[in-house]
Formats: structure tokens, sequence, C-alpha cells
């Protein structure tokens, strides 16, 4: 049995505001799932309700088998750190790690022990202990609040956006760190963002969520290759997946005036959805087989790679390829390799992945 | 009881929280005016011996013939209508001055509260000084400035007596129209007078295109709150004429006192209490709605 | 003084500026000016009276600068040797320091339940609340007047103690509601998921994180109760229970023919002293509180 349990969970605030629908996830021991969405997705609201901050209209939420539905946050076990890292402003940092074990009325040697463990095991200065949240710097503080969720050796780790106040070098150093300090916890963690690459850095499991429904729960490598629908494919992968309307002609789908080869389908729909990433696009080789030619009309340079937007001959439709830096092509026409590994196709109506 | 949800748990406790202020509420608030509503339906003064007897009405009719009643109600209505126009316009002056930049101004604005914090009842002692009619300053200069030749009476010449009354009124709670004036001139975006000041708008322009439309909130909610206490003007008006000469500057609230406490006509005195608390209701929920109005019209111009 | 330092100033600002600057600086002058002596005159003038002796006080043309030989400390001896004016200092004091903390421990749970825990009829309690703020007392003081009797809370400083907290409670609920709904929500959050239940959130991070809001409340609170005067007038007859604002203004009921200037004008001074330092430490708070349960309640 899954140490957390989220089942069929629904929260609506009103008749139009319903940020969570139904959404069902188990996240056993060790486990670091990722909820990760555009703003408004409801991932922010499905942490609040695992921590018991709200409380679900359907559903339940279960931690170790037992419901925790009318239990208060308190009472859960559960540690969670926020985004502002909600540090109580008037404790020294000792006082605040040890805040949620005073409050237990653990004794106050048992808290020592702990919170000097934590202490050590996040490196936290020393000299820093008798001071106040204020005088720390957004990195110390971001450690601190780990620290107080780490010596509540709770069932859960709950953690909202804790990166996203971090300047950006560092939030990658902090990041490892996380990874290996949550690691060794082995408890469930439970992380929200809507930075795609923490959640694809970080997780053993990544949960997609859009206007309160559950796109797709699977490894960030599934989730990367096999997206599930054309909008989790759009989400995940920077630069963004090509994603294209086409026309279906035969067993072909037509790109301007190039035939893209289908793939096995029952019937032949009358339009398709095509993706592909741009860093499969490539420049054409003799070689290769399926290609499209067209006229580049933007060039980023992003130092390792170039991005190069192409407009297809016949077509308004534009294809972004990232090639690497060192290639050249011929002034403004171009010819583009679609490998077929590549291709992501998509039902039109649905947005489903169909093969 | 059994409480399932973490919410209900909250409001319970929510509620518990309130507790002892709901009771101090209820003691010196809904209490006194409820009984208030209550005893001006019963004749309880000397004439019944001090035992209420129900009369329904009767006190409220009394009242269409009272004409101190009348002459009360007029006072303060003179009262509260110039005290409120001076201050509002005293205010307005004091605020944008506050709100300009300059050195000591931490200075000026204590200053500029100070009337304010001080003891109404003992600051009126202050004016009947100031308004004597022998050794007043207020004869003095007039006289240094050759507009009298000699002492003129104050607090005892009917107009003169209010219009002494209103000015020690406009003198003390001028600040606090003034403070909150303040708070709404500094809400407002400064770039809004740099883009009107490109179109070629004059300050002058700006202040009546800009600034008193943005204010208009804080004036109405200043003047409310300035409303209900100049309605119920008591320690000042005792202190400085006691509502003499010849009743001339009697307020209702002293009217009230007097049939309470010297007359002991309860229930004429809760009559007349019931009337003060409806004019006030009324003019909070005129208030209510022009700000409701105006509140829409400021979103709606940012 | 004013005018003539602030045009020196634009003259010599090396800074290139509109032309309407000086008049504009005049007028500012002119304003700082007005608001100065609008507010200070009246209370200077009764500082002077309260020490000049009584043939200076008593005089045609009035005395504005008095010789050495006109000024004395006589009235402030007096009213501290004749009169227990120390006592009802110590009256007022306590009356008011009382009174504000019976409001701001009754109305910060009362605030934070009404900011925070989601009552049903929120609104509705908060405009009750807001229109409470508005009575004048004389609509009180019959009901209130009852009471006292049939406790026989006569001369008993709770008759004041309770009254004046409920008077102040509207605005201290107000203005503390205001500075709690500006709190940052995570740290509450936080409290709960570290277990803090509501009472121990409210008292051990929510009021300490609201200090100076609390002090802000407490400074307007302790200015009404001071300050009040029907109540006082009513509810305490006892010569050594009085406060301040009763006894200052009784002094001059003593004799009609010679009404005592001078003792009256330093009784003003003495029993607004303290308020003058209240103001002189805390100006900005009491603009910030003024401000936040007007404008923003």
């Amino acid at each position: 049995m899954a140490k957390l349990q989220l089942q069929n969970l629904r929260k609506e605030y009103n008749a139009t505001t319903i940020p969570i629908k139904d959404l069902s996830v188990d996240i056993d021991d060790g486990e670091f799932l990722t909820f990760v969405g555009p703003s408004g997705c409801g991932k922010s609201t499905t942490l609040r309700l695992i921590a018991g901050l709200e409380e679900p209209t359907q559903g339940q939420v279960a931690i170790n088998g037992k419901t925790m539905n009318h239990i208060p946050p308190g009472e859960r076990n559960v540690a969670m750190v926020f985004q502002s890292y909600a540090l109580y402003p008037h404790m020294t940092i000792a006082d605040n790690i040890a805040s949620p074990l005073k409050i237990r009325k653990t004794p106050s040697g048992e808290i020592q022990k702990r919170v000097s463990e934590v202490v050590q095991k996040l490196d936290l200065d020393q000299s820093l202990l008798d001071r106040k949240p204020g005088q720390l710097s957004g990195g110390q503080r971001q450690r601190v609040a780990v620290a107080r969720a780490l010596v509540r050796e709770p069932e859960v780790f709950l953690l909202d956006e804790p990166l996203s106040n971090l300047d950006a070098l560092l939030r990658e150093q902090v990041r490892a760190e996380l990874k290996q300090i949550f690691k060794s916890q082995n408890k469930p963690v439970v992380y929200v963002t809507h930075d795609q690459t923490e959640a694809m850095t970080l997780s053993t499991r990544i949960a997609l969520l859009y206007d309160g429904v559950l796109q797709q729960l699977d490894t960030p490598y599934q989730i990367y290759n096999y997206p599930a629908n054309s909008f989790v494919a759009g989400f995940m992968g920077s630069p963004q997946m090509n994603l294209m309307t086409l026309n279906c002609k035969g067993q072909q789908a037509m790109l301007g005036d190039f035939g893209i080869n289908l793939p096995d389908l029952s019937e032949i729909p009358r339009q398709i959805i095509l993706g592909i990433r741009p860093e499969d696009v490539r420049l054409a080789a003799e070689s290769d087989e399926q290609v499209v030619r067209g006229k580049v009309i933007l060039v980023e340079d992003l130092g390792k790679e170039q991005l190069l937007t192409v407009q297809i001959e016949g077509s308004e439709k534009t294809l972004r390829s990232l090639i690497p830096a060192d290639q050249n092509w011929d002034r403004d026409q171009i010819a583009l390799a679609l490998p077929n590994t590549g291709l992501h196709w998509f039902d039109i109506d649905s947005g489903n992945r169909l093969h | 009881m059994k409480l399932n949800s973490i919410r209900q748990r909250e409001q319970l406790t929510g509620w518990l929280l309130s507790l002892p202020a709901l009771i101090i509420f209820i003691l010196v608030f809904a209490y006194p005016i409820g009984r208030a509503f209550w005893l001006s339906l019963f004749t309880e003064n000397l004439g019944t011996q001090l035992e209420p007897i129900f009369t329904g009405l009767e006190n409220y009719a009394r009242m269409f013939g009272d004409g101190r009643f009348w002459n009360s109600l007029g006072n303060t209505a003179i009262f509260t209508f110039f005290s409120l126009l001076l201050e509002l316009l005293f205010g307005i002056i004091i605020a944008l001055v506050l709100d300009q930049q300059f050195r000591a101004r931490g200075i000026v604005r204590t200053i500029g509260i100070l009337p304010w914090a001080l003891p109404t009842a003992v600051m009126g002692l202050a004016w009947e000084w100031i308004f004597n009619d022998q050794y007043g300053v207020v004869n003095d200069i007039l006289r240094g400035l050759g507009i009298i030749d000699s002492g003129i009476t104050w607090l005892g010449d009917p107009t003169r007596a209010m219009f002494a009354l209103i000015l020690a009124d406009v003198w003390k709670t001028t600040p606090f129209i003034a403070v909150i004036l303040l708070a709404g001139l500094q809400a407002i975006p400064q770039d809004l007078y740099e883009a009107r000041s490109i179109d070629g708008a004059t300050p002058i322009q700006n202040f009546f295109t800009i600034t008193l439309p943005l204010i208009a909130p804080q004036m109405i909610i200043a003047l409310l709150f300035r409303f209900a206490q100049a309605f119920g003007i008591f320690e000042l008006v005792t202190v400085m004429t006691g509502g003499g000469p010849a009743g001339s500057t009697e307020t209702v609230s002293l009217y009230i006192y007097d049939t309470v406490m010297r007359y002991l006509d309860f229930g004429y005195g809760a009559a007349l209490i019931v009337i003060t608390f409806l004019i006030l209701i009324i003019a909070v929920a005129i208030a209510g709605f022009i700000l409701s109005k105006t509140d829409v019209n400021v979103t709606g111009e940012q | 003084m004013t005018i003539a330092q602030n045009k020196a100033s634009s003259e010599t600002a090396s800074q290139p500026q509109p032309p309407n600057l000086p008049k504009r600086k005049i007028a500012l002058g002119f304003g700082i000016a007005f608001v100065v002596i609008f507010c200070l005159a009246p209370a200077l003038w009764q500082v002077l009276t309260s020490f000049k002796v009584n043939d200076a006080i008593a005089t045609v043309p009035n005395v504005y600068l008095p010789n050495p030989d006109q000024l004395t400390f006589d009235h402030y001896i007096n009213l501290f040797n004749r009169r227990p004016f120390l006592l009802y200092i110590l009256n007022s004091l306590f009356v008011a320091a009382t009174a504000t903390l019976i409001a701001l421990a009754t109305g910060a749970p009362a605030a934070y339940a009404l900011a925070r825990l989601r009552i049903p009829g929120e609104k509705v309690l908060v405009a009750i609340v807001l229109i409470v703020t508005l009575f004048p007392y004389v609509l009180l003081f019959l009901g209130l007047f009852e009471v006292v009797k049939a406790l026989n809370l006569g001369n008993n400083y709770l008759a004041l103690i309770i009254p004046y907290a409920g008077k102040n409670l509207p605005l201290t609920i107000l203005v503390l509601r205001t500075f709690f709904q500006q709190l940052p929500k995570e740290l509450e959050d936080s409290a709960k998921i570290d277990g803090y239940n509501t009472v121990q959130m409210l008292v051990r991070i929510v009021l300490p994180m609201t200090v100076p809001a609390l002090v802000t409340t407490g400074i307007l609170a302790f200015i009404f109760a001071w300050n009040e005067f029907i109540f006082a007038l009513t509810f305490v007859t006892k010569e050594s229970m009085k406060t301040i604002p009763v006894a200052t203004a009784q002094i001059g009921g003593s004799s009609i023919f010679e009404i005592p200037y001078g003792p009256i004008a330093a009784a003003t001074v003495a029993g607004t002293i303290p308020l003058v330092l209240v103001v002189l430490f805390f100006q900005r708070r009491i603009v910030q509180g003024l401000t936040a349960g007007a404008v923003k309640g």
C-alpha cells in the first residue's frame, strides 16, 4: 500500500472555481513526485489539500492508509517548505528550527539532539543559529526552512516552489543538494513547481496538471519522450516542441509541399497534430528520406546551439530546429530532416497521443 | 457535539476568540441602545415616581410639541454644518501642506495632530479663556487691529457663542480630517500629475481634476466620522457655554443629558436617544451609498 | 522665518527648476506657518497664562511677553498642593491604561477571528463594528447608567474601564484586523503544519509579529480613554476618584465671581502634558492607526 494516497480529489470553491477536478495519485516511500503545470493548474491547491490547509470537496487524502480529511494539519505529521520560507521573523534561527518540536512538547534534550543533527546535515553555520531570519541571505533562509521540515522527521514532505525565490546560479546548486537530502530521507516527497527543469531533474515521477486535471503521471523520461497528449508535449521541453495541425492526404500528412508518413492508424483522419522537438529536427543529409525545405526567417544564437525558425515551402507554417553552433547552411534556403523516431502524433480533437 | 471538518473547528475557535469582545459589545453598545428603544415606550419620570408606565409612542408625540427639543436639534444642525464645512476646508489645506516634502516635516506633522489628541473638555476651558469678555485674547487682538473699541461679549451672546464653539471644534478636530485626507493624498500615484503636467495642466487645474476627485472617498469617510462626533458634541459645549446663553447653544446631547440626569425623565430621554440614533443611522446609510458610488468612479478613472 | 528660509534655499538651489517653483515655495511657507500657528497658538496661550501672575493675567491690554516679575510657578504649586491633582493624573493613567489593555486583550482575538477564521457573516459583523465606531457617548450613557446603578458600580472604576474598553473595541478591532490581513498567510500556514493550534498561533506567532500594530491601537485607545468626559462625569462623583477632564473642568466651578484662570490654565497644561508626550513620541503611529481604522476599515 502506498504511503500517501490521493483518491478522486476534488476541490470546489464555487460553481466556477474548481482548481482540482478529479485527482488520484499514489506516492510511495522514497518517491520524489513533482506536480508541475502552468499557474492556476491546481498544483498548489493539491499540496494544501495534502497538508490539510484546505479540505477536499470530494475524495480523500490518506497517509499510511488512514484517511486524513478531517485531521488538522498539525496532527498529520507532514512537513512543508514554503515558497517564501515562512520563517517566524521574531524567533531566532534555532527557535525556528525547533518550533515544530517545541510545540509538540518534545523533551528538550531530544530537541537539542535533533536540531544539531539537522544543522550538521545541512551544513548550516553555527553562528547563524542565534540570528533572526531577517539577518540571513535568501539561500540561508531557504536552508533553514528545509531544516525546519527535516527536524520533524515527518511521514510526508511537501515542498511548494522552494527554489523560486533564489537567483538562477544558486538555484542549480540548491537543486542538487535538495535531491541528495531527500533521497536519504526515504519518505514520500511531494514537490510543486512551474519550472520544468526542476521537475525533470528532481523527480522520480512527474504529475503534469492542467486545469485541475491530471494530464500525465510518469517518469521524467516517459513524459519527455512519450508525452500523453499535445498539452504535455508542448509544456515539457525547451525550446518548445513544434506542434502543427496538418491535413492528411492518403498515408501522408501534408506539411506545405511535403508529405510526412503517417504512423499505423486504424483510420486515417482528415487532420492530425504533428509534434517534433526542435532538437530532433536536423539539417538534411543525402541519405535522409523525410526532408522538408524552407526559408530561414530567424536565427537565435544560444551559444552551444542555434535555434532556427524556418518557413516551410508552400505553407505559412514555421518549424523550429536546434542545430549545433558549428553547422552551416546555404543562405536562406535550407533542407531539414524529420526522422521518424522524433515524430509525435496527436488526435486533432482530443489531443491524445495516437500510437 | 461532533465537529467533523477542520473548517467547522476553526469557526468555533473564531467564535470563542470573539466571545469576550462580543460580551463587552453587548454590555456597552447593544444593551444601552436596545434599552433606550424599550424605555422610550414608557413614561418614567418624577411624575410616575420613577416607575415605568407603558405609554406607547407618547414620548415621541411629545417631541413634536417640544420647542426645546427642536431648538437643540437646530443648534446641533447649525453647529454640525458649519464645523464640518470649515474643517473640510482647513483639513484639505493642512493635508496639502503636510503632503509636501520639506525639512522638519515630522515636527510639523506632530504639531498638526496635537489638537486632536488633547482632551476636549480641558481644551474647552482654554477656549473659554480665549473668548473671555474682559481679558480674552480674541478681544485684545481685535482691539489691537482697531476692529472694536472695547471688549465684546462672546460666550454671552447667542450668535457669537455659537461661533466660538464652532471655532473651538474646528481647531480641535481639523487635524483628524487632515490625517485621513493625507492618507488619501499619499495614495494618489505621482505619475498622474506628471502626465497631466505634460499635457499642460496647471497645478490648480490638477487639484480640481485629479486631487479632489481621488480623495473624495476619504473626504466622505472623514465627514461621516466627524458628523457622528459633531452631532453628539457634549463636553465642549458643557465646558464653554453650558448650552447658554438662554439655550442658544444647547445641543441635542446636552438636552438628553439634562433630561435624564437633571429632570430624571428617563422615558423621554430614551426617546430622544432613539431619535438621535436613527438620525445617525440614516447618515451612515447616505454616506455608505455615496461611498459605494464614488468607489466605482475612482476605480473607473484609474 | 520659514518663508525666508525657503526663499533662500530656492535661490541657492543648483538644479534647474521650473519657473513657478519659488511661488510654490512661498505658498508652502505660508501653509506651514498657518498649520503651526493654527494648531499651536491656542495651546501656547494657555501655557503662557499658566505661568503669569494673576495681575498679568487679568489685565488689558494682554501681556504677551511678560517681564520676569510677572512670571510664577504658583499656579502649578497650588495645583498640586491644594488639590489632589497628582491623584487625578494617576486616576486617569490607571483607568486609561487598564481600559486600553482590556480593549487590546479582547479586541485582538476578535480581530484575528474576523481577519482569518472565515466566520460566517463576517462582512456583516465588520459593518456593524464600523457603524458602532460612530456612536457618540451620549447614546450609551442612559443604558450604562442603569447598569451601573443596578450593579452598584457607582464610584467604581469598573464603571469607567469597561465602557472605555468597549468604546475603543470597534476601532481596535478594525485597525488590528487590517494589520492581521496584511501578514503573509504562509507564516500561519506554516505554523498550522508545525502543529500550533489557533490560540497558540495567535499568542506565539501572530501577536509577536504585530507588536507595532498593538502599540498603535493601544495609543489611540489610551488617548480616547484619557479624554473621555460624559461617563467620567456621570459614573464617578467621589472627588478623590475623578479623572483629569472632569477634575479640570470643575476647577472653575468653585466661585462664580472670581474665575481662577491661572489655576485652570495650569491644570489644562498639567493634565495634557502626558498626552503631549504621547503625541511627540508616537506621531507616526497615531497617523498610521487613524488612517488604518478609518480608511481601510
